[in-house]
């Protein structure tokens, strides 16, 4: 009886690995919105001109992405170690972009690790 | 006839009152009086949708659900490299915290308790909040501040910051 369930229990098992296997392996994605200055969209919602996000990045506050179309915010961060990701945003302030990554999600707060970003015409 | 039944009817009330008929009628209220009654005056979008009397189910709009008026509070844990954090649930050794926060990536705070992560920042305008919190990488901290919660992310606005003994 027992002996009988145990392939059952192995196939099982292996189905569930094969599943946590494929959820871990990340798919870049794509995604159009703005660079925004986090603690100020967070805190007080408004968005701020340019010139004062660049200034609050370059303070050492951390730039994020907010998808327009999903309406969410991403912390950004750039694949390579130890590199920010402040440096390579900074040019894209104030325009619509697209940014090509890998995005990751924990304790409710979304990532997304870039591989490219652009311009948007979308 | 007519006293059988209105013994019938007598005792028939009787059973239906000791059941608890008279319960289930005065918790059933109409739904208009039930929204009414859970207003209160410091919610004047939701109030004024009862006045103009719409059908949909009330809820509060994004901003004021999410940013409400924020308290100061004092959270418990550990300050964390957002960005590997995030990406690889690693919490780091406070030697790699403190190199990925030299170049810029974004030093946050884990509420142990909570399992919530938060975004770091000074109430003062265009100032970062790593050099801050550098010195408290790597020791369990409290922080004082204010909470804001927007898109799904918190920020806490620190106003003091300290070794945490708790």
């Amino acid at each position: 009886m027992y002996a009988a369930r145990i392939p059952l229990v192995v196939l099982f098992t292996v189905l569930v690995m094969n599943n946590v296997g494929l959820s871990q392996q990340k798919k870049e994605v794509t995604l159009h919105g703005e660079i925004v200055d986090v603690i100020s969209f967070v805190s007080s919602g408004a968005a701020k001109g340019t010139e004062e996000v660049r200034k609050s990045a370059l303070s050492g506050n951390p730039l994020g992405f907010y998808d327009t179309g999903k309406k969410k915010l991403y912390l950004v961060g750039v694949p390579e170690m130890n590199k920010a990701a402040n440096e390579r945003l900074l040019p894209y302030i104030g325009i619509r972009v697209f940014v090509i990554g890998k995005v990751y999600t924990r304790n409710g707060v979304d990532l997304i690790l870039i591989s490219d970003i652009g311009k948007s015409i979308k | 006839m007519g006293s059988k039944l209105m013994a019938v009817v007598t005792t028939s009330s009787l059973l239906f009152l000791s059941c608890g008929g008279d319960r289930k009628s005065e918790e059933i209220k109409p739904p208009q009086l039930v929204a009414e009654t859970t207003k209160t005056p410091e919610s004047p979008d939701t109030l004024s949708e009862t006045i103009s009397g719409s059908e949909k189910p009330i809820e509060p709009k994004e901003d004021v659900k999410e940013s409400a008026v924020p308290k100061e509070v004092t959270l418990h844990g550990e300050l964390v490299d957002l960005v590997s954090y995030i990406s690889s649930g690693a919490m780091n050794d406070p030697e790699a915290i403190r190199k990925s926060a030299k170049v810029g990536n974004p030093i946050g705070f884990f509420d142990t308790s909570a399992k919530k992560i938060y975004i770091v920042g000074l109430p003062q305008i265009n100032t970062g909040a790593n050099e801050r919190l550098l010195p408290y990488v790597g020791i369990r901290v409290f922080l004082i501040g204010k909470t804001y919660r927007k898109s799904g992310v918190d920020v806490i606005l620190v106003s003091d910051i300290g070794k945490s003994i708790k």
